[in-house]
């Protein structure tokens, strides 16, 4: 069926999310909108042979790997419970410091954004064991929820990070770069989290009230961290360390990522068959979730392309008189406006086949690009009313908080998010000078 | 019919097992794989393709089970803001279409298997091309029996209260 390219666009889009309004699973929703699509404009009955044969094609790939390698990583992590001393070490390094719990917390979730390649399994895992210390500790709700808010997401920034592999498989770039460029963002956020704290608690000393610690000295201090977080550097450097030298792929990396975090479980003395259990039958239900919503949306931006409303769509926004710096603004501004609405998997699949060529033709590099889409992705996570961040962090809050006491606590770190992606915008290198120094 | 979802249960259980095997497999061949290229001992050719379908049979019959789960994302968005009647109108319609479009692919798949019966694809092993078609039909005919079993009543597609459950990363 011949159709103007808007018509198209906004057929394909709008059933998608009609679907997903109504309630449909998301890869139902796409799967109900690629079989309406390929009848429409791949000739009829012909074309959902074409959309079956072509679900084998859309899993079958070695990237994808890595997946559910990175979210093994994670589960191990969390079930292992190995996490407690890793905190445990880090509160040694902040001494008296005032609020000293807020910034463990983002110490400790830059670190396990390292180790893991799952937000909500660092946020489980840090709700679970910061929220009621804090609490006892006299901490008000919105110090003790806002920075494991905020930081549990930054495991979709820092590698190992399923959701960058997932969008750099899908705009076929190099996912070891993107992995890569992820990582100086994902500092830069977390020392604007440390920042936010800081003011915060100037603001109003209150909200962390300070408390009586016993003192280590330098020398217990040094033997903690030596025995709890140095052996955390084995996981870092099979995933990062392997990938940066051109040891090894994303995909091999993950598979060694998972060995280095058997081994420093083990050494732990943490290791055993149930953990081992638990962690592959999470792993399975979070990777056939991501894998099935996959298997849905691979066709649509084929058929997206094929109805012309891919070019269409290029064609129309590049056709403005205004700078190419004001397209990329309305792109992020989009990014924004869905994540408040719909999940990262989504968001990535319904954008991606318009935004990476419309970026690509405007000059711009897509690793560059794709980090501000993860950004806004993390954003998006903590974004109300929907943003699933907020509901982890309901679950793990104390009794009587309110959710609007748990949006309240995780904005300021969502204007954050948005202090780093304007950073990015005019300091493109933050992303790009590590993905510059692999050869890239 | 009890007896039946009985048996269903006990296939999706099943298979969710052999996603976890697969998967723990797939780890492991992996880093034998790079082990071995290090060594210079020669990678087996065959891993390659091998995790690579693996893939595949994990995303397609891990579906099934992860239905029953509850673990496939939903968005709530509109679900949660409407009247209880209104909401279980909304359930019955996505149940319904739900096992509409998994019965009418699997009425495609028929074909698209047929047409691979026989038929090779040829990598480090010769991989029989209906083993890739195969299980893309048993998943949305194992779907198909999940939504049947969410219309009538047997099972529910979400969680009680709240966004639905979901898996994200």
């Amino acid at each position: 069926m011949i159709m103007e390219w808007y018509w198209a666009a906004a057929l394909m889009v709008g059933l998608v999310l009609a679907l997903m309004a109504l309630g449909f699973p998301v890869a139902i929703a796409f799967l109900g909108a690629n079989a309406v699509g390929v009848y429409l404009f791949m000739g009829g009955w012909v074309g959902m042979e074409q959309l079956v044969g072509s679900a084998s094609d859309s899993l079958s790939s070695f990237i994808l790997v890595t997946v559910p390698l990175f979210i093994l990583m994670g589960n191990l992590f969390y079930h292992s419970g190995v996490a407690v001393r890793v905190f445990d070490a880090l509160d040694a390094l902040f001494g008296r410091l005032p609020g000293r719990l807020c910034y463990v917390t983002v110490a400790g979730g830059t670190l396990f954004a390292a180790l893991s390649g799952s937000a909500m399994a660092n946020g489980a895992m840090m709700g679970s064991l910061m929220v009621p210390e804090m609490v006892r500790r006299g901490y008000q709700a919105r110090m003790a929820i806002g920075p494991i808010i905020g930081c549990a997401g930054l495991a979709i920034l820092i590698p190992p990070s399923a959701l960058g592999v997932l969008l750099g498989s899908l705009a076929q770039i190099n996912v070891g770069a993107l992995l890569i460029a992820g990582i100086m963002p994902g500092i830069v956020l977390a020392i604007l989290y440390a920042i936010l704290i800081w003011t915060q608690l100037k603001m109003d000393p209150s909200a962390a009230p300070a408390y009586d610690i016993v003192r280590k000295s330098a020398g217990d201090t040094a033997l903690l961290i030596l025995r709890n977080i140095a052996p955390m550097g084995i996981v870092v450097f099979c995933v990062v360390g392997l990938i940066v030298l051109g040891i090894a792929t994303p995909t091999e990396a993950a598979a060694f990522g998972v060995l280095g975090t058997i081994v420093v479980i083990a050494l732990f003395r943490r290791l055993s068959w149930a953990v081992i259990s638990k962690s592959l039958k999470s792993s399975v239900n979070v990777t056939v979730m991501v894998f099935f919503i996959l298997l849905g949306s691979f066709t649509f931006s084929q058929i997206f392309a094929f109805s012309g409303a891919t070019e269409g769509l290029i064609r129309w926004a590049t056709g403005f008189d205004v700078s190419p710096m004001v397209i990329v603004c309305t792109m992020v501004l989009l990014l924004l406006v869905l994540g408040c609405f719909i999940d990262g998997i989504s968001m990535i699949l319904i954008t991606l086949p318009v935004f990476m060529p419309l970026v690509v033709k405007l000059g711009y590099d897509p690793i560059w690009f794709g980090v501000i889409m993860l950004v806004t992705i993390e954003m998006g996570a903590i974004s109300p009313p929907f943003g699933l961040m907020l509901y982890v962090m309901m679950g793990v809050s104390p009794p009587g908080t309110r959710f609007a006491d748990v949006v309240r606590a995780g904005m300021p770190f969502f204007w954050c998010g948005l202090a780093l992606i304007i950073l990015m915008l005019t300091f493109p290198k933050i992303a790009l000078w590590l993905p510059g120094l692999m050869g890239r | 019919m009890r007896a039946f979802y009985r048996a269903y249960d006990a296939v999706i259980d099943g298979l969710a097992w052999v996603c976890g095997a697969a998967l723990a497999a797939v780890t492991l061949m992996v880093i034998v794989a790079v082990v071995l290229r290090a060594t210079r001992l020669g990678e087996p050719d065959w891993i390659l393709p091998a995790t690579e379908y693996a893939m595949l049979f994990i995303g397609t019959l891990g579906a099934p089970w992860l239905l029953r789960e509850r673990g496939h994302v939903v968005i709530d968005a509109v679900r949660v803001s409407v009247p209880p009647r209104a909401r279980r109108v909304m359930a019955a319609v996505v149940a319904a279409g739900s096992l509409a479009l998994c019965a009418l692919l699997v009425y495609f798949s028929f074909p698209v298997v047929r047409a691979s019966w026989g038929e090779y694809e040829m990598r480090a092993f010769m991989m029989p091309k209906a083993l890739l078609t195969i299980p893309v039909g048993i998943c949305f005919a194992l779907l198909a029996v999940g939504f049947l079993r969410v219309l009538t009543g047997d099972a529910h597609l979400y969680e009680d209260e709240g966004r639905a459950k979901t898996g994200e990363l």
